[in-house]
């Protein structure tokens, strides 16, 4: 009975999701895969910010109350949704899968249920998971039950490691908690291995569009079997989800820039700002985000098409979300009343800082360690990645992987540079997060890669580019 | 089916390396996993956290469970590893840690006898309850 509960709130929170969706949804851009992706995300996004909203408010948080809050979600974005039905669809492509999408369908659904398997046979129990992410969860479970407000809710956060950092996580656990009727260390462990599909969901579907289903189920598979990958779905970590929404964000901008619908942008807008509320590492993500859109409008030379006009207008109100993600996050940050443990007023004492320079061979070797040093486990993503590069500086090929290159170096740079400054210990502080973090990194290393060689594969790439 | 144009013979092999190898590492990780997996699947959630905690321990923090009140503080003198009090301060929860509580639970350390505190559970004088009166 508790599953079905559980099942009930997830498949809730992807209705909430497509109806959010509906709103920017033009059904020639997104394929049912990438739709449920992006749905999937979007659901999660809006438990959160309901929950937020209940909780300033003193509203007990209820199966009933969210479901009448998905109501008022859903029937606000009805006329939207009728309205999208009545359009004409894009004509589909033939469809017909070849013999290797099927195979690799049936290799991921191997893995998937291995991921789900390990995924349920534990409670939560990853270091991370249990004391930071979890805690909070529990805490915000507890608090609701006795109707308190998230005034009162912040503060209590000191009790959890990081006690400052944000809650999407923690509220989609605890909202999957307050479905199954009782706190269970189990069932709401049940959003990572769906963020590992989702994640998948965006690349495939990004790819299929542009190099065709037999290469985009490749490089899906590619992204699947990493090692660290399917790991990290099973732990009770947001990274998976990080990676997710900061990717999603990049992959609707990167649409954006073929098909210049300003939903797209506004789409990837909300992705970016769910990703500051994800995780720390949220913040540099939105704003290379916001970088990209500001590269692509004001980079010489480029025929800005639709939006000429409105340059100045986009730039400023893609920064102005982000700026508000990143301005009413931290405002939630303060009032948790913790310091951050490395952003504090330590980080930033100049001599410290000076002190510090030592630290960049250790930084320089571990990052390289992390790329090219798990041969053994079959990760070759490093690999893949210099000889992308290279292939791509000879060929010269036109297309988007000059911006997954720049987020890419950028993502690196701001990562390493946090280490450079941090106040703990860089070798603790390395050994406990540089695994995680590569995972943030991973799918726009793929993405480049896929992009970069896909005229090796030709024979794959069976969809010419629609523009 | 995908015609085999010869050029891209190389990419079907990569493929078939890669998934082969991904296979053998997928087969290594259930083979790792499996017993814990065939004790576990199904199982209820503190079944679970029995065989995470190790019997001892998980029977250490049902007594707390049961003595000490939801919302009530206690000091925990442990000589736990890092990762299983963190794990075990989780599992406690609503009841939190404190340096000064009306409550004291010893796990795994000699832990001599004070005068008001009235003891709760006592097991080997390595598992211990106390309550202040």
């Amino acid at each position: 009975m508790t599953l079905i509960k559980v099942l009930l709130a997830l498949y809730l929170a992807l209705v909430s999701g497509y109806s959010i969706l509906a709103i920017f949804r033009k059904r020639r851009i997104f394929s049912s895969i990438s739709g449920a992706a992006l749905a999937f995300g979007l659901g999660i996004g809006a438990v959160s910010v309901i929950q937020v909203m209940f909780l300033s408010l003193s509203i007990k948080i209820t199966p009933l109350t969210m479901i009448a809050a998905f109501f008022v979600v859903s029937l606000s974005t009805l006329p939207i949704t009728l309205k999208e039905r009545k359009l004409p669809g894009e004509k589909e492509r033939s469809r017909k899968p070849g013999i290797l999408p099927l195979i690799i369908a049936l290799l991921l659904a191997v893995q998937l249920v291995w991921i789900i398997i390990k995924t349920f046979n534990y409670p939560i129990i990853d270091d991370d998971g249990v004391w930071q992410w979890g805690l909070k969860a529990k805490i915000i479970y507890y608090s609701n039950e006795r109707g308190e407000s998230l005034k009162e809710i912040a503060p209590k956060m000191s009790l959890t490691s990081n006690g400052n950092h944000p809650l999407l996580i923690p509220l989609a656990e605890h909202y999957v908690n307050v479905f199954a009727g009782e706190w269970n260390d189990l069932y709401f462990k049940a959003i990572f291995p769906l963020f590992y599909l989702a994640l998948l969901g965006i690349f495939y579907g990004y790819l299929r569009r542009f190099t065709g289903v037999n290469y985009a189920s490749v490089c899906a598979f590619l992204l699947a079997s990493l090692p660290f990958m399917a790991k990290l779905a099973t732990w009770g970590v947001p990274d998976i989800a990080l990676a997710y929404y900061h990717f999603a964000g990049f992959v609707l901008i990167l649409l954006w820039m073929k098909d210049r619908d300003t939903g797209l942008l506004v789409l990837s807008a909300i992705f970016s700002a769910l990703s500051v509320w994800t995780k720390n590492e949220g913040y540099p993500s939105a704003v290379i985000n916001a970088a990209v859109v500001i590269l692509f409008l004001f980079t010489g030379g480029r025929d800005v098409g639709a939006v000429k006009m409105k340059k100045t207008a986009v730039v400023f109100l893609y920064t102005a979300a982000v700026m508000a993600a990143i301005l009413l996050v931290w405002c939630y940050q303060k009032s948790t009343g913790v310091s951050d443990l490395i952003v504090n007023g330590r980080t930033f004492i100049l001599e410290r800082v000076n002190e510090n320079t030592g630290r960049i061979p250790y930084i320089f070797n571990q990052f390289q360690k992390q790329m090219f040093g798990a041969v053994n486990k079959w990760d070759l993503v490093g690999y893949l990645f210099v000889f992308s590069i290279f292939y791509q500086l000879i060929k010269r090929q036109k297309g988007p992987e000059g911006y997954i290159l720049f987020v890419i170096i950028f993502k690196i740079a701001v990562y390493a540079g946090v280490y450079y400054i941090s106040p703990l210990d860089v070798k603790d502080h390395i050994d406990t997060s540089l695994y995680r973090i590569y995972l943030h990194i991973v799918p726009f290393i793929l993405l480049y890669s896929a992009l970069a060689l896909k005229d090796i594969a030709a024979g794959l790439t069976d969809i010419p580019h629609p523009r | 089916m995908i015609p085999l144009k010869e050029k891209n013979i190389w990419i079907y092999v990569f493929i078939l390396v890669w998934a082969s190898i991904w296979g053998r590492n997928l087969f290594v990780d259930i083979k790792k996993d499996w017993p814990d997996t065939k004790k576990l699947f199904g199982r209820p959630v503190e079944d679970k956290w029995e065989y995470v905690f190790g019997g001892d321990l998980y029977l250490f923090l049902q007594n707390v469970k049961k003595n000490v009140p939801e919302d009530s503080s206690f000091t925990l003198i442990d000589g736990l590893e890092h990762f299983k009090r963190v794990r075990a301060e989780y599992y406690l929860y609503p009841r939190t840690v404190s340096p000064v509580a009306g409550y004291i639970c010893v796990y795994g350390r000699e832990y001599t006898v004070e005068e008001g505190w009235k003891t709760l559970y006592n097991r080997d004088r390595k598992m211990i309850l106390r309550k202040m009166t």
